[in-house]
């Protein structure tokens, strides 16, 4: 008998925290993520060696190695002779200041856009609806490289770009979302007491779609990073104070195969970051139990 | 059919129309005088200048510059490319460089997704039939790394093992189908995973309606309820999928091309903005957008081939 497993008690929503499905996935996510953070944080105040200027002496040591000139380096060293562990460290500065402003950019815009949408229906959904359908259909990224070798790249204009091309995939979840909750009684009864719209919006609609946001955004990080790094990669990502992550990896193509350091472990970093950040979102998906 | 035909066609155009109000508009927004910047990076005399400003009309007013623009799209009056120089004069025009490059790219999308849906079907199907086991969770966790490295390292490693290390093919270029194999194969892996997660989830679902186990209740062989009752109905899902993961797959082409020097119409924009060679720019962007349109077209119009609940609508 299955019973057992389909009792209401049982499903994943009334379990307590600790026990939930996608808590595993959760908390190793917030550790990998914790991690890069931390190292790229304590990059603001300290590094072990400069960033930007090496040694020559010490050209292209391995990691766990001593170079010539008697230097520890612990993630070894680029072809200039500077240290990996300092550049990966100040390099994620960008990469993290990128993704969280696109983001932030991403999830504000979408909730206001998608509470609009769907509370108010009528010509607002059509005209955001279209946008969103136009959004799809154009080869954005296309434009976003133009924007981008125009007014040149500086942090801001990256995550504007970015977040003008992946907004569209949480507007669509929280404007549905949106048209769910102002159908539920609740939404009635609050107008019936006298609520008008901006409070029905702001104490009724916005803390329900907070979720689906926080859910669907933290999803975009991934994507954001990956994004990001292959827009350095062409070599239209910001480079200045620090190079990030993707120009690493891309200085590093000339040494794949006898140097793989140089371009591996940036490529590992980015890959611990946005796993750490994809667990993270697919646990809340689960815990929040949302397709 | 035809209202619905019609219907896409015209949201169709808009997206072309728009496509080309924001090109145009960007590089009339750009800091500097349009001319120069079509001019872009060459050595520019006064009189090529004033020559350009006259082509593209540049001291007519705006609106009357964008019907120029528009018509010359239409006629493919496009201008010459300002990368490619001999004896210091342009001479290769626009139109002949995106005629060449289009259709390469297409291959390797359309190459990319053929081979991607043929490992990934039966990938999926095997996870969805057995949820939970080994397999599934193996591939779960092989489709995770996958989506946290960046495309074009997964291409570098390819290069560096399969080309330099091993010598099995060419680390680049266009031409001969060797040298085609790597560039397909980098831009797959991605593709590979989102169709096998679609085809798990989709037959997942189907594997436990009603509908299936009527089918096997009413005693058809396994083979007949996977494929007649559970696969068909994945293709819709799947079909769908290509429709919307068209703008990644150019995007992946763009760095797969530049890296593997595969000469599609991805490499051609990236050398153009390195050069600043806006002629080229601001024609291939709104004919990626036609393309994009008339592929989404197909797709729509598949679902009549696909579903036949659309088609009695």
């Amino acid at each position: 008998m299955k019973t057992t497993k389909n009792d209401r008690r049982y499903r994943n929503g009334h379990l307590p925290w600790y026990r939930k499905k996608g808590v595993p996935r959760l908390i190793v996510g917030c550790i990998l993520v914790l991690i890069v953070v931390l190292m790229v944080g304590v990059s603001l105040f300290w590094t072990p060696h400069s960033p930007v200027s090496g040694n020559l002496a010490d050209r292209l040591v391995a990691p766990f190695h001593t170079g010539k000139s008697g230097t520890f380096y612990l993630l070894g060293t680029d072809p200039l002779g500077r240290d990996m562990t300092s550049r990966i460290m100040a390099g994620g500065q960008v990469s993290v200041l990128v993704a969280l402003l696109t983001v932030a950019l991403c999830a504000l815009l979408s909730t206001f856009l998608g509470v609009l949408s769907g509370y108010y229906r009528g010509w607002v959904d059509s005209v955001l609806s279209m946008i969103c359908e136009i959004n799809i259909s154009i080869p954005l990224f296309l434009i976003v490289i133009m924007i981008i070798a125009i007014f040149g790249s500086s942090v801001f204009v990256l995550a504007l770009c970015l977040a003008l091309n992946e907004w569209v995939s949480v507007f669509r979840q929280t404007r549905s979302k949106a048209i769910v909750q102002s159908n539920y009684e609740y939404v009635t009864a609050a107008r019936v007491m006298g609520a008008n719209n901006r409070k029905i919006i702001i104490h009724h609609l916005i803390p329900n779609i907070v979720p689906t946001t926080m859910v669907f955004s933290t999803l975009l990080v991934g994507s954001t990073i990956i994004a990001e790094s292959g827009l350095a990669y062409l070599g239209l990502g910001v480079s200045k104070p620090f190079p990030t992550w993707g120009r690493m990896i891309s200085e590093g193509q000339a040494y794949m195969n006898t140097e793989w350091w140089v371009s591996g472990i940036p490529a590992i970093c980015i890959a611990i970051l946005v796993l750490g950040v994809n667990l993270i979102g697919d646990g809340l998906r689960i815990i929040w139990r949302m397709e | 059919m035809g209202q619905f035909i019609g219907k896409r066609l015209l949201r169709g155009l808009l997206t072309i129309f728009v496509t080309m109000v924001v090109v145009f508009l960007l590089i009339r927004m750009a800091p500097g005088d349009p001319a120069s910047i079509l001019a872009g990076s060459m050595d520019t005399d006064e009189a090529f200048v004033e020559s350009l400003r006259e082509e593209w009309g540049l001291d007519e007013p705006i609106l009357k510059q964008f019907t120029v623009y528009v018509k010359n799209l239409v006629t493919g009056n496009l201008g010459y490319s300002y990368q490619y120089l001999t004896h210091g004069k342009p001479n290769q025009p626009v139109i002949s460089l995106i005629l060449q490059r289009l259709p390469r790219t297409f291959i390797l999308a359309a190459s990319v997704i053929i081979f991607s849906i043929l490992i990934a079907i039966p990938l999926g199907t095997i996870c969805a039939m057995k949820p939970g086991s080994w397999f599934d969770n193996l591939t779960f966790s092989i489709q995770m790394t996958i989506t946290s490295i960046p495309n074009f390292y997964i291409g570098m490693i390819l290069i560096a093992l399969l080309a330099v290390k091993w010598k099995l093919l060419p680390t680049g270029g266009y031409g001969d189908f060797n040298s085609f194999i790597m560039p397909m194969l980098c831009l797959s892996f991605r593709y590979i995973v989102t169709f096998t997660r679609t085809t798990r989830t989709e037959l997942g679902q189907i594997l436990n309606s009603d509908y299936l186990r009527t089918a096997k209740a009413k005693g058809l062989s396994r083979t007949v309820v996977l494929f007649k009752h559970g696969l068909r109905n994945v293709l819709i899902p799947i079909v769908t999928m290509i429709g919307t993961r068209l703008g990644g797959l150019l995007t992946g082409a763009v760095y797969v091309e530049t890296l593997f020097r595969y000469y599609g119409v991805g490499e051609l924009l990236i050398s153009a903005i390195s050069a600043r060679d806006y002629p080229t720019i601001q024609a291939v962007i709104p004919y990626i957008a036609a393309v994009f349109v008339i592929v989404n077209l197909a797709v729509d119009m598949s679902y009549f081939a696909l579903d036949p609940r659309i088609r009695k609508k």
